[in-house]
């Protein structure tokens, strides 16, 4: 099981508490198919294309991939990097979230988190992550269409 | 010099006494007015030359006379300076030279004799009046904002002090509590004399219920209106009367720290209220604990940029603050967050200036004056085709007529062109009224409701030989340089109505014009960010309403009737009184005009060459070249 | 603290605080604006976000005021699209249309409000800038205050420190970004950046190699403003998830290959 991780201190300290929906990502039954980055950029509106999609699945080895989605972390580098303050750690659903209207496309986000989560859709100019597909209704849609056990849904 | 400082009201009381007993006999008083408008005309040689010529007077005549010689702030009478007073006769000498200052020392001051030739001459009577209080300009003022301007050293704080000076502000702080002072404005009904009108009371009143760790007073000494300088004279020549008010309203609010904004033009305001300030605080009525009532308040001097728009109350704070001086949206008052964001009350010099006074004599006093709106006087910059051209304090509900005919002595020029026209109130936020509406009463609503306003007192007489199309047009290309350009509806639309007009009195108006202007009018008045914009354009839609005659003439008939409109002017040589001497010819740096100088030839002058100079016109001896 | 307005006859709520353009946009109620954006504080200035104000106690007065400025008020009465309100948003962007000829967002706006060519004299050699101010007040957030408006009234116009390249910019494209016409012109090539007369080094990967999307100032002005290391700006996205991703995958894999002695535990 693999919980949000705290970058740079090593320690993992679990959100479960205040997240009320989690992905569970288990990497070693992930067989590289891809179906989580469709599923994903059909969700969130862009016709399908992998490019704009949130998830993005990394081959780390031969037959060996590992799915990539934001951590919601609890002290997220990017909340600290946004000069204008655009990302917060939203109140009800305890998630970090990007508000688009208040961002102004200066990158910084994309390049402070530390492990890649943040990323710039320059057909759309705008910046997205995994929102757990919040406010589209469901649950997590890369966990419904993933066709083995690599991503499911917990909720609180 | 002894330094005397007040640690009591008993303190300040005894020693205004002593200095009463002590100036009581020095009686004489040689007053020559050093306000700006006569410094211009000389007035400082004058005041060198009169104190040398003074010394020049034997010991003991100099002990008889006990003469003291005062350089004093604005009188007001500024085109007649410079100007030279003797108290108590009252002996008035206007437009007086350096070299007429030996006769006056010697002559009138010494033996008692009136110079008439330096007498002022009563414009309806041709009488020379000799005493300052006959002449109509002063005697038909009721001076309470002007009170002490003209009379006292602007420099000397002694001076002021004897003329009732700080007593209202000792009386304020040692027998009123602050609420009674507040309590106090709000029964005189003092409404802001900068030009917004808005109820002084009632202003002090909100910022005082504000919430905010510090509170601020201002005084608006930014004047920007072409035409007004009522607030220089003032700032000139009452400084004190200014700081009185502020500390005074700043015990009524609750404040400790005072800003005077003063235009950058204004220089020796800056000067004479800063020696103002440096007295009064060295004698103990401005700072911590003054006269020990446990009131600490002090004021700062912050001085404009040179922008027009830095008049308006949030532009100002702005400045004030140190950033560029542009409005913001005043949803939330200035009373509430103005300065730094604090509760503040900013107010003109008028009213900062009335408010001893109101203090002194009581708001039932002030309510007396005036109309049932407009309460107490008003101090108006009376310029262009009248008379005496200065400045002149009467009390609201005076008409437009009484002003411009009593102390204005009416119109300067007595010829057919110089026929009353129109007046201009209120500056580029005002509009123009014409002979019909002479009969209105000068206060903040009856102005208002034709379409003008009384502003801060901007008041400019126009006759037959003013261009009403380019007044509109002259203040357009005021406001489009003024306006600080960041909103959409004053930055582009006053361009854009500046264009317009300009076309119009260069001969390429159209009927449609004057609909896109008042169409576009709409826009700029109620999408303007602010004043500026708001009320840039009255003076287009004021002399559009009383004088279309004129607009229409210059749309269709290409013609300009004032014979202003260069484009629109030719100028002829009338054959029948031209007497060939050349004077034109010689005077034309178009080479514009033709003809041999020879009796029974006449000149000739090129329509295309000419570039409508006016300068044959006027060398002409027998008026023989006009335009039309 | 919640209270209640009405917004083109619609009761909806509003919260303490927020203003009108806030309160109208929350509940999907549609208001232009040209000069607003969220990461800075509204200004007013392009006057298009104009909508009728009134409340019962007003008597029937009704005040045009810039909802992106007004304070959300109890028992306000808003009217977002009235006759008065539409005249002027028409006469708005027919100014500056004649201000902006080719700016096809103001092009666009201005045809929607039936606007189609300009009535008034268009600027001579015209460019795209409206003067909503955005740019310089997202620097002055978002970045070092390295651009200002300079001059005022019609000679206004978006300037830097004695108009050469300002020294302050750290060519974070902020400006660029949120300007509404584009007419903020920036370029990049060969791992540099260019604009407002300045050049920039992008930062490269310390693993990759391949350029980061922010430049080595911007690097620096952000390791100094919010307070973080640099080590957070020395990698590209790419190269983190790599890194991150194996380190997972690994972790997952002893999990399988049982090499790990204890769960995490729920």
């Amino acid at each position: 099981m693999i919980a949000a991780a705290t970058p740079g201190t090593g320690t993992s300290t679990s959100t479960r508490g205040k997240l009320k929906v989690r992905l569970i990502v288990q990497p070693q039954y992930c067989i590289g198919c891809r179906a989580c980055e469709m599923a994903c950029a059909f969700t969130h509106g862009t016709g399908g294309q992998p490019g704009a999609s949130r998830c993005v699945t990394v081959t780390t080895g031969k037959d060996e991939y590992v799915p990539m989605f934001c951590l919601q972390c609890d002290h997220a580098a990017c909340v600290q990097a946004c000069p204008v303050g655009a990302i917060t750690r939203d109140a009800a659903t305890q998630q970090v979230h990007v508000n688009n209207d208040k961002c102004v496309l200066c990158m910084a986000c994309t390049v402070a988190c530390p492990f890649g989560n943040m990323h710039y859709d320059p057909l759309r100019a705008l910046i997205h992550k995994c929102d757990l597909c919040t406010g589209y209704g469901d649950d997590p849609r890369c966990a419904m269409f993933c066709p083995t056990k690599c991503l499911s849904v917990e909720r609180w | 010099m002894e330094t005397v400082r007040y640690e009591s009201a008993d303190g300040f009381a005894r020693h205004v006494d002593e200095l009463r007993k002590s100036r009581l006999a020095s009686q004489r008083r040689v007053l020559v007015c050093c306000g700006t408008g006569c410094l211009a005309g000389g007035a400082e040689q004058v005041a060198v030359e009169m104190d040398k010529q003074l010394s020049t007077l034997p010991a003991a005549k100099r002990a008889e006379l006990n003469l003291v010689m005062k350089k004093t702030g604005c009188h007001g009478f500024c085109e007649k300076g410079p100007l030279v007073v003797l108290m108590p006769e009252g002996t008035f000498y206007k437009g007086v030279k350096p070299k007429d200052v030996a006769d006056i020392v010697h002559r009138t001051i010494a033996n008692g004799e009136v110079l008439e030739h330096l007498l002022y001459v009563e414009p309806k009577t041709g009488e020379r009046v000799v005493r300052y209080g006959d002449i109509d300009f002063y005697a038909k003022q009721m001076r309470v904002a002007m009170r002490n301007i003209g009379h006292i050293d602007p420099a000397s704080i002694d001076d002021y002090l004897l003329r009732g000076g700080y007593a209202s502000m000792v009386k304020a702080l040692t027998t009123m509590s602050p609420e009674d002072v507040l309590v106090e404005i709000e029964k005189a009904k003092l409404r802001g004399r900068g030009g917004g009108g808005f109820d002084a009371g009632r202003k002090w009143r909100s910022a005082k219920k504000a919430v905010g760790d510090r509170r601020f007073v201002i005084c608006n000494g930014d004047e920007g209106d072409p035409g007004a300088f009522m607030d220089r004279s003032i700032m000139e020549g009452d400084p004190h009367g200014v700081i009185e008010g502020m500390i005074i309203g700043a015990y009524a609010v609750g404040s400790h720290e005072g800003f005077i904004y003063v235009r950058q033009e204004y220089p020796l305001a800056v000067e004479h209220l800063r020696k103002a300030i440096a007295d009064a605080r060295g004698r103990g009525l401005l700072g911590k604990n003054i006269l020990g009532t446990g009131f600490d308040f002090d004021i700062e001097i912050s001085r404009g940029g040179g922008a027009f728009v830095c008049g308006e109350s949030s532009a100002l704070m702005r400045s004030v603050e140190g950033k560029v001086g542009e409005p913001r949206a005043k949803y939330v008052h200035a009373t509430e967050k103005g300065l730094f964001d604090q509760p503040t009350v900013l107010n003109n010099v008028e009213t900062w200036v009335n408010v001893p006074r109101i203090i002194e004599k009581g708001a039932d006093w002030f309510t007396s004056l005036g109309t049932d709106r407009s309460k107490g006087t008003k101090a108006f910059a009376l310029t262009g085709k009248v008379k005496n051209t200065g400045l002149v304090e009467v009390e609201m509900g005076t008409t437009l007529r009484e002003i411009i005919w009593g102390p204005g002595g009416g119109m300067l020029d007595d010829g057919p062109k110089g026929k009353f026209k129109a007046v201009q109130t209120g500056g580029p936020s005002g509009g123009c009224v014409p002979e019909a509406l002479l009969d209105l009463p000068c206060d903040f609503d009856s102005l208002t409701e034709v379409g003008s306003m009384m502003g801060s007192g901007g008041m400019i007489v126009m006759d037959h030989s003013t261009c009403m199309v380019d007044v509109a047009r002259y203040f357009l290309s005021f406001l489009t340089d003024e306006s600080c350009g960041k909103c959409v509806p004053c930055r582009e639309g006053l361009l854009q109505m500046y264009r317009i007009v300009s076309r119009i009195c260069e001969g390429h108006g159209r009927m449609e014009d004057l609909d896109q202007i008042e169409s576009l009018s709409q826009t700029i008045v109620v999408g303007s960010l602010c004043a500026l914009g708001k009320s840039g354009p009255n003076p287009v839609l004021s002399t559009l309403k009383y004088f279309r005659d004129e607009y229409l003439a210059h749309i269709q008939d290409k013609k300009c009737p004032a014979g202003v409109c260069k484009a629109l002017i030719t100028y002829k040589v009338n054959h029948d009184a031209c007497d060939g001497c050349g004077a034109c010819l010689r005077s034309c740096v178009s080479q514009a005009i033709s003809g041999t100088i020879r009796k029974g030839e006449t000149f000739q002058i090129d329509e295309v060459k000419c570039d409508r100079c006016g300068a044959c016109a006027t060398v002409c001896k027998r008026g023989a070249i006009a335009a039309a | 603290m919640a209270f209640h307005m009405t917004i083109n006859g619609r009761r909806v709520d509003a919260n303490a605080g927020e203003t009108v353009l806030a309160t109208a946009r929350r509940h999907g109620i549609p208001i232009p604006t040209l000069c607003y954006h969220e990461a800075v504080e509204p200004f007013g200035s392009c006057r298009l976000c104009m909508v009728e104000v009134t409340k019962a106690a007003w008597k029937g007065w009704k005040g045009l005021m810039t909802a992106c400025l007004y304070p959300s008020a109890p028992d306000l009465i808003i009217e977002t699209d009235s006759p008065r309100v539409r005249q002027v948003r028409k006469t708005v962007l027919d100014l500056l249309l004649a201000r902006c000829p080719d700016a096809d967002v103001i092009r666009k706006l201005a045809a929607e409000y039936g606007v189609e060519q300009t009535s008034f004299v268009p600027r001579e050699n015209p460019d795209k800038c409206i003067l909503c101010g955005l740019c310089v007040r997202v620097c002055e957030t978002a970045a070092t205050a390295a651009i200002s408006t300079v001059q005022r009234g019609h000679h206004r116009e978006v300037g830097t420190p004695w108009g050469g390249p300002p020294p302050d910019c750290i060519g974070c494209l902020a400006c660029a970004h949120v300007c509404p016409t584009g007419h903020i012109q920036y370029s990049e090539a060969g791992g540099g950046r260019k604009i407002w007369g300045r050049e920039f080094k992008l930062v490269r990967c310390k693993e990759t190699g391949k350029t980061l999307p922010i430049t080595e100032e911007q690097a620096a002005f952000l390791v100094k403003r919010q307070g973080m290391d640099p080590s957070y700006f020395a990698t590209s996205e790419e190269a983190q998830r790599k890194r991150t991703a194996t380190t997972l995958g690994k972790i997952a894999r002893w999990d399988k290959l049982g090499l790990v002695q204890e769960e995490v535990k729920s």
